[in-house]
């Protein structure tokens, strides 16, 4: 799971560099202004994956924490 | 039946709606700002070498700029403080915040009325339509923050969602400035 997900977070970054899909952005311009555009490309999909990761992050720790304290069967009042 | 033994059974959540709620909205908000901050920085990339800004507009006053970064970091370290070990939130703390945040916009709204007469405008060149676009979309945050800061110090929000919605707002625009500022003024 954690390396099919490392797999997925690698792939996306380096896709962010490769794809030049915008052709105001990526194609047109200095050499320079290509390079901005996958910088922030890479930006861009980072904070996503940062943001989504994040949150998941909480709600799992969250959920371990309650589990913890809380073992399964036990009845809340 | 026993009181004990009919009482019906209560789920308890993980994390709370207001905090995943607030959570996932300022994570859309990040989204919006990345998203700005990456359109400018692609078109300043590409200008010409020394054409920005461009001819006849004004530089960004990136160091008159520094007491408002200074004022906004510091209101966010209060309410952060306001909270800090305490059960109750402390009201002083909250309104010093308040008042920083405040001198913030007040500050920039001057800035932004200087920059006009210095002829940078919405209109008048790329650096100008980024820098009212960005810093305005921030200022607008800024002053709804400001609301619920108010509404915090007068104990008129009464309930824990809006008090997270509250906080989380307020810090993501004291965390948010840092960048801006480097992204757009440097």
């Amino acid at each position: 799971m954690k390396s099919t997900f490392r797999s997925f977070a690698v792939a996306l970054l380096l896709a962010g560099g490769r794809a030049l899909a915008c052709p105001v952005c990526g194609l047109g311009g200095n050499s320079a202004g290509q390079g901005a555009y996958k910088a922030m490309s890479i930006m861009l999909v980072g904070v996503a994956l940062i943001g989504i990761g994040g949150i998941l992050g909480l709600v799992m720790l969250r959920a371990r924490r309650h589990s913890a304290i809380s073992p399964r069967g036990e009845q809340h009042p | 039946m026993d009181a004990i033994t009919s009482r019906p059974l209560r789920r308890t959540s993980v994390i709370s709606n207001a905090l995943l709620g607030t959570l996932i909205f300022l994570f859309t908000e990040a989204m919006l700002f990345a998203g700005m901050i990456s359109a400018l920085t692609i078109t300043r990339a590409n200008q010409l070498p020394g054409n920005w800004p461009p001819p006849g507009q004004p530089r960004l006053p990136f160091e008159e700029t520094r007491i408002n970064t200074v004022a906004l970091i510091l209101s966010g370290a209060m309410l952060l403080a306001s909270n800090w070990k305490s059960g109750r939130p402390r009201r002083a703390l909250i309104w010093t915040a308040f008042v920083l945040g405040a001198a913030f916009v007040v500050l920039q709204g001057r800035e932004w009325f200087a920059l006009i007469a210095q002829g940078l405008t919405m209109r008048s060149s790329t650096i100008g339509s980024f820098f009212y676009l960005i810093v305005g979309t921030h200022g607008l945050h800024a002053i709804i923050a400001l609301g619920l800061l108010a509404a915090l110090g007068l104990q008129k929000i009464r309930t824990q969602g809006l008090n997270v919605v509250a906080h989380g707002l307020w810090y993501f625009v004291v965390l948010a400035w840092p960048v801006i500022y480097v992204v757009v003024y440097l």
